[in-house]
This record gives structure tokens, sequence and C-alpha cells, in this order.
């Protein structure tokens, strides 16, 4: 039983990370209309850069965050504007990223092969301490990401409803048509958003590479628990990506411990078919930006 | 003769020409390649027909082909490698079972209030991914371990294994694309273009929407597993990975976005340009960067070319035919490269190449002023086209 | 016994009630004109009865059968066409396929072969042979008007609704559209007309409904309706004290 407590524990502040990842697929979906599949090699691909930069110049992993974010941002925003040139739409969003996500997963395949790489021990202080909270072992990577997803989905849920960017944003995602007419800049908006998408998804990848060993598979792995949180948080509903995440990581990590590892992809794919049948609106549908 | 005569005739011809393939190369000595290559070619075709009859015809975008493919596949196998069950009875099973399934995530999610074609994406790809983790969890199907098709026997009427294969393949594909032809020259037919176009407006019209859609999925998925069926022999050796994988859902969206989602004829053309260009591109060692251009080509494609291929093919089947012929012609008589298959290869990139040209460009390069206005803008060659031909 | 029969039908959105409580009869053979004031519920009303969505209460009865529950492509069959505000023609097939897809779903089954024949007498009698067999962009508004109440008769309707068909179109389409409507009525297809052109449903119809705030204020003959002080209320606005 104890075990079980265990698992469900690591598996909240794991859901942590999966809200961390689903928040850029969450907001571009919900408020671009967009479904970026590619979304998935940028994290992944987030995880390498920070992985080959630390094994290579012998740096702090962490401080790596300084380098992807920026950088995924403006990867961020180029893949907005080549949507908007190409008057991409959400049918044929799900293609073009398709496409995309297989360009940049083979890419990294060449690079780095199908072998696992890990950042090791000597480079990584963070990943062999951990803190124990009540008996638990608490690893921290996954505080450290689940920490950040919180503060993260907090701020973005003040900035959509305070600020002037967030209720552009929440006007784009309404009725891009009547923002336009208010006067409100969609393309940068837009631009802006994508850019964030990109950002917080190279974060998620500096989380990953920090805690686990990463290979080209893991991003197809990720399709299934990062949907579920989408779906179930609502779109664009960045508190509820961060409460939909904490539910799966619990799902997910109770069913590792009952069943084995095997469980839990099956367990988050059920949620997801659920979700997308009974709640496709996710369940915090007040504060949803679409 | 009436069209649908001519193309049923077509398809006896090609049936026929197609079937006494294998006897051909082996009284002319050609590599015995060609046979593997042509029945690989039938199984790309039967997957991405099946495909675009739900896809393509109904516009319900499938990511879950993977799905009824892998239920086919591991049917089969378990059925024959495990419980001892001639291949022959097996076989229909397969496509019955996948079938099923295809009936029953129909049933859940044609019913969901406000479905929209993204949610119908999802779904599909997570219904592929929990039978992967199903047939990965359970012992009795796979249980991480794959299963063994080498001790299957084929009946013996088939020919050795290749030849087996290739009539299998045959008949499978000629089912499944006549099938979508059937479909597509009918009153299914019409009525899943017209819930693509306008789903509420077609329901408001007497089309039974709940009905055509169950049908064109379910049509999708018995095609689908009975031709991953048949390939299970092809693997031998069944695993999860192998199995259900992104291959066969992406290929067969590339090949049907390539050839065309709106006639039967697309993913046929489709199928043969890409399986050809991912096999030359295989066999000259350039398997990564395969997947690259693969991706590439779906961006391209998604964006570039809105009716596919094989429209263009049918407005200037002059020019492809010279084209194909052309440069079939000219490389294989200078024996520039080493197999007919990389002939046809550059013949073909060198016709879609040619057909992407923008018709108004194209009018001007032939000297005349190309089409007269008024070519309806998605493709004209249905039943009610053929009125004025 | 009426062709359409509506009691009690009560639909909302959320918060907010778009019928509340609509009693209505259609006699079959009349143009019943359905107006009222900007989201009085009129284009609620007719997506409620050609069963785009449910209503959350009340009955519906057509030809004598009760069609509460009865799905789009049912209702359909029993003989209830519609045509939409804006145009929505199935836009990769031309207007011949367009009239000959409705031909083949609509009131009874035809085969592809008939439905390519009979598309002919609706594109001659809305004037769009000439247009038959081009794309569905290069049609004018006008002709997409047009299109829809082809694509609405090949379902050979009992009752046709006529969802704010004139909305767009300049005086002399206007005119065209007023005499095509009386030509489907007089081929013994009973109307609804939803419509803001005030002279022109006064002109066409028998009788007039009028709706405000998702609620019958008035019926009867148009001369009646229109004078009456609830309706000019309820489309002007209360009358202030003293003026």
């Amino acid at each position: 039983m104890d075990l079980v407590v265990q698992g469900i524990v690591t598996g909240v502040l794991i859901g942590g990370l999966y809200a961390l990842m689903a928040l850029g697929i969450s907001l571009s979906w919900g408020a671009l209309k967009i479904i970026n599949l590619a979304h998935f090699s940028f994290i992944l691909l987030s995880a390498y850069v920070v992985y080959q930069l630390t094994v290579t110049f012998e740096v702090d992993p962490l401080l790596m965050t300084i380098v992807v974010v920026p950088v995924f941002f403006v990867v961020g925003v180029l893949i907005q504007m080549f949507f908007h040139w190409a008057k991409v739409d959400e049918f044929k969003s799900l293609i073009v990223t398709f496409g995309i996500f297989i360009i940049l997963q083979s890419g990294m395949q060449t690079i780095w092969s199908a072998d696992f790489r890990r950042i090791g021990s000597e480079l990584n202080t963070y990943a062999s301490g951990s803190l124990t909270v009540g008996g638990i072992p608490l690893p921290i990577p996954v505080l450290l990401s689940f920490m950040a997803a919180s503060g993260i989905a907090v701020v973005m849920s003040l900035v959509l409803a305070r600020t002037y960017f967030g209720k552009a944003v929440r006007a784009v995602a309404q009725d891009p048509e009547m923002a336009r007419a208010y006067g409100v800049d969609t393309r940068r908006v837009a631009v802006l958003l994508s850019g964030l998408s990109g950002a917080f998804s190279a974060l998620a990848g500096v989380f990953i590479a920090l805690g686990q060993a990463i290979y080209p598979g893991l991003a197809v792995s990720w399709f299934g628990i990062v949907f579920s949180v989408v779906i179930l948080g609502g779109l664009g509903n960045t508190v509820g990506a961060l409460t939909a995440g904490v539910i799966v990581g619990a799902a997910a990590g109770a069913a590792t411990v009952i069943w084995g590892p095997l469980a839990a992809p099956l367990v988050t794919f059920v949620i997801l078919i659920a979700a997308l049948l009974f709640r496709p609106q996710g369940l915090l549908t007040s504060r949803s930006v679409a | 003769m009436t069209a649908r005569t001519r193309v049923l005739t077509g398809f006896v011809v090609v049936g026929l020409a197609l079937f006494f393939v294998p006897a051909i190369t082996e009284t002319l000595d050609l590599p015995r390649f060609y046979v593997i290559f042509l029945f690989t070619v039938f199984f790309w075709i039967a997957q991405a027909s099946s495909w675009n009859v739900l896809t393509g015809f109904s516009g319900y975008f499938s990511f879950g082909q993977g799905a009824w493919y892998g239920i086919g596949v591991y049917t089969v196998a378990v059925l024959t490698g495990k419980h001892g069950w001639s291949f022959m009875t097996a076989l229909p099973v397969a496509g019955l079972l996948a079938l099923v399934g295809g009936l029953a995530l129909g049933f859940v999610v044609f019913r969901v209030r406000r479905l929209t074609g993204e949610i119908f994406a999802l779904t599909t790809l997570a219904v592929a991914f929990v039978l992967a983790s199903v047939a990965r969890i359970t012992s009795a199907i796979d249980g991480g371990t794959g299963v063994f098709m080498t001790g299957t026997p084929i009946p013996e009427f088939l020919g050795d294994f290749n030849t087996a294969m290739y009539r299998m393949t045959l008949v499978v594909m000629l089912l499944t694309v006549l099938a979508a032809y059937l479909t597509h020259d009918s009153r299914l037919g019409w009525g899943l273009f017209s819930i693509r176009d306008d789903e509420p407006v077609a329901g408001g019209l007497g089309v039974p929407v709940f009905r055509y859609k169950m049908t064109a999925l379910a049509m999708n998925a018995f095609f689908a597993g009975l031709m991953g069926g048949v390939w299970s022999l092809q693997l031998g050796f069944v695993t999860i990975d192998d199995v259900f994988n992104i291959r066969v859902p992406l290929f067969v969206i590339l090949m049907s976005v390539l050839g065309g989602l709106t006639h039967w004829m697309g993913p046929v053309v489709g199928a043969l340009i890409i399986y050809t260009f991912s096999d030359r591109l295989n066999s000259a060692g350039l398997t990564d960067v395969n997947q690259i251009i693969v991706g590439a080509l779906l961006v391209i494609l998604a964006l570039a070319v809105r009716e596919g291929i094989y429209p263009r093919m049918r407005q200037r089947w002059v020019t492809t035919l010279v084209t194909l012929g052309g440069v079939i012609a000219v490389l294989s008589i200078f024996n520039l490269t080493e197999s007919l298959i990389t002939d046809f290869a550059f013949a073909m990139l060198a016709t879609v190449l040619v057909l992407m040209i923008p018709d108004r460009l194209w009018a001007r390069i032939r000297g005349d002023d190309g089409n007269a206005g008024g070519k309806p803008i998605g493709d004209p060659v249905g039943p009610l086209a053929e009125v004025d031909r | 016994m009426s062709l359409l029969e509506v009691r009690g039908v009560r639909k909302r959105f959320g918060g907010v009630v778009a019928l509340d409580g609509v009693d209505m009869r259609i006699e079959k053979g009349e143009i019943l004109g359905l107006v009222g004031p900007n989201g009085s519920g009129k284009s609620t009303l007719i997506n409620i009865l050609s069963a785009f969505y449910p209503c959350d209460e009340g009955s519906i009865s057509f030809d004598g059968e009760d069609a509460t529950e009865l799905t789009a492509h049912r209702i359909a069959a029993l003989g209830l066409a519609r045509t939409y505000q804006i145009p929505r023609p199935f836009d990769t097939m031309t207007p011949r396929e367009n009239i000959a897809v409705s031909y083949m779903f609509g009131h009874s089954r035809h085969s592809l072969a008939e439905a390519r024949k009979a598309a002919q007498q609706w594109l001659e009698f809305t004037g769009l042979e000439g247009v038959a067999d081009i794309g569905i962009g290069e049609l004018t508004l006008h002709q997409l008007k047009f299109l829809e109440l082809a694509r609405s008769l090949a379902t050979q309707p009992s009752l046709l609704l006529l969802d704010e068909v004139l909305a767009g179109l300049n005086p002399s389409e206007i005119n065209e559209s007023v005499k095509m409507i009386r030509r489907i009525h007089e081929r013994g297809v009973t109307i609804l007309i939803v419509e803001h052109v005030v002279r022109v449903v006064m002109a066409l119809s028998g009788r007039l409904v009028v709706l405000d705030q998702g609620r019958v204020i008035s019926e009867g003959e148009p001369e009646t309706v229109m004078t009456d002080p609830a309706v000019v209320t309820a489309y002007l606005g209360e009358k202030r004290p003293g003026a």
C-alpha cells in the first residue's frame, strides 16, 4: 500500500511535468486553432540540446535553460509565421505538423542515434538528489518541474485574465474577425503565443534531460499523456492543464505500481479516449480560453 | 459502353495481366525482386485505398490505420502461430475482427455530440495506441515477446512463398480497390462526399449520415485488417514495435494526399509513387534520410497540391504518358541504371514534377489558353460529369 | 389537421432563453410568414423544425406524425426541406451534382442514373441550366440562393422553410426571387418564410406570425398583425411617455 501511495505522490509531481509539456499544445490549439504535433519533437529536441551542451561544455544542465528557452521561443515564432504564410487551417495543421514531427524525429535519430542518452551524475547533480517528505523520497528534477509548472500555470492564468495581451489572446480565441475589428493585432498575438508555446516546450525539455535518459522514441510515447492532459484540462486552460496533469500523473503512477510500467500508457490513453468522448471541453470549463 | 462497364473491364484486364507477372518473371529470368516489389506495392495500395474510403470520401481524418492493420496481423499470427489454425481459416477472421473493431469505435465516437474532426482524429490515434498497449500486456496476444509465424504453412496451390504472397496480396488489393471504386460511383459515395462538404446540410437533405459514416469506417477497417492478415506471413516474426509503429498510419496519409483524396484512383497512384521512391532510397542506403524526405513531402503536398496528382494526371494524360514512357525509354535504352524499378522511379519523379506545374504556367508553356474557365474546383470525374464526355 | 404543429417549444443556450413556449401551426398549402425583431428566435425555430438541434421542451408534429425526436434525415424523408440564410452548397460539386445528390436522398430514394436526369428539371425551373456544370465558386449570390431553392425542391418537400432567402440581394434580384417563391407555391409546396424585408413578407404571406423574445406575440392576416400595437412596440421599442 505504501508503494501505491508513493507511486501516486510521485505521479502527482510528475503530473507537473506533464502539464508543462501540455501547455504549449493547449494554448496553440485553444487560441490559434492549430494542433501542433511537432511540439512533441520540440520538447525532445530541447532535451537533446541540453544534453549535448551539458556534455560538450561540461556545464550545469539547469543553466542551459537560458539557451534553449529563447531559441525555441524563436522557433515558435517562425513556425507561426510559416503557418500564416501557408494559410494553414485547423485540419491541415495536423498533417503539416505531423510532417514536421517526422522530419525532426528522423533528424534527431540521425544525429544522436537510437541509443539512450543520459547526462552523467557528475554533471547532473540534481538527478541524484531527493527531498524526503513524509517518508517518501521525491526526486529533485521532478520537484523542480512541478514547481515550474505550477508557477507558470498560475502566472499564465493571471496574464490571460488581467493583462491586455491575455485579453487579446482570449478575443482571438473566440472570434479572430471580431478581435481584428476591435484593433487587436491578431498576427502579433498569434506569433507571440506560438513563441510562448515553444518556450514552454523547451523548458519541459530541460526537465526531461535532467530527470531521465532520452531516446528518439520518447516523443511518440508522450502523445497519449499530453493529449489526455490537454483535453481533460480544457483547451487553453492553463490551470486546467495543471489539474489534469496531476490527475493523469497520479493515475499513471498508481497503474505503474499496481500493474507494472506497461499499464501506464494504457491508462493514459483510456483517460484520453474517455475525455474525448465525454468531456471534450475539459473539466474546468469556466476558465477556458476558447 | 457505359463508364462503369469500361472501368470494370479495366479491372479484369489489369487483374489478369498482373496475375501472370510471376510466371513471366520466371520465364524471362528477371530478378525475383520485381515480384516482391510488386506485392509490397499491392499491400500499400490496399492500405491507402481502404484509408481513403473513410478519410478522403467522408472527410473524417483517421490516424488509426495502424489499429486495423494491427488487428489483422495479430489475429492471423495468434490464431495460426499459437493455436495452430490454418492460414485460410484465420484470414477471414482477421478481416472480420478488424471490421468489428471499426464498428465498435464508430458506434461510440460517431454518437458524440458536436464531434469535431480533430476529436475524431485524436481518438483514432489513441485507439491505435491502446490496442498496442493491450497486445503488449496480454501474453495471450503478444505479451512483449512477439509471435512466430514462420511455422505457418501456406496452402500449396498458391505456389512458392513469393508467388503465394503475390497472389494473395493481388486478390485483396483488387477487392479493396474495387470496393473503393464501387463506393465512389454510388449513392454511398455521393452521400459521403456530401457529408465531407457539409454534414449538417447533408443530413437535412436526407443523407443517412450515421449509417454512411459507419459503412465507410467498417470498409476501412475490414480491408486494412484483411491485408494485414495476409502481410503477417511476410513479417514472419510479429512484434508490437514492428506492427504498431508510425509507418502504416503515416504512409497511407502521405500516399493518399499525394495521389488525391477525392478519387478512388488517387491512393493507388500515390502508393505506387511513394513506395517506389521509398524503396529506391532504401536500396541506396539512405534509410534515415528516407524518413526526413517522407516528412518533408507530407508538408509540401499538404500545402501545395490540393486535389492530388491523379486529377492532374487525367487532365494532362498525354503529357503523363509521354513523360513516363520517354524517361523509362531513355534510361533503359542507354542502360543508365541497374534496375527497371529505378527507371520507373525517375520516370515517376519527372512526371510528378511536370504535373505539379500550376495550370496557368502550364497553359503558357503549351502556348494555348489552357483550360476554359469553369473547370469545377473539385474533382469532376464523378459519374455525373461523364454525361458530357 | 395542420401540416405542421408546434406546441410549447422551449430552447435555451446556456443562460440565454431563445424560445420560451412557442405555439404555432402551418396549414397545408399556405404561405406563412415568420417575422420578428433581431434575436426573437426565428432562426432557432427553423433550426429546431429541421432538426438541426433538438428542443428542450415541447412537441412538434409533422403531417400527423410526432416529429419531436426525429433526426434531420428522417424529417427530410417526411417531406420537410429548408434553405440556409447564407447559402451552403456542397462546394466540391457542381450545381447539377448538388441537386442530384439532393434528389438521390430526399423524400424518396432514387438511383444515381435517375438523379442525373432529374436534376435537369430543377436546373431549368430555377434558371440555372447555364451554370449547371461549373464550379460553385463561380456562382453569384443570387445564383447560389436559387441553387439552395433548387436543392430543396429536389427533395420533393411538402413543406419548405425559407430562412432569409432574400438577404443580400438587390431589388431586381428580390423581385425574381419573389416570383420564384410564388411558382414554387403554385406547385403545391407549403411555405414558411422567415424574412426581414417586410413588404415582401406582407405581399407573399397569407398569414403572419410574429415572434419576440422567444414568444409568439401576434398572429393573423398581415395587415392586422403589422398594425397590432404589441408588434409595433416589439419592433420600435416602448413609446416614450408624453411623446
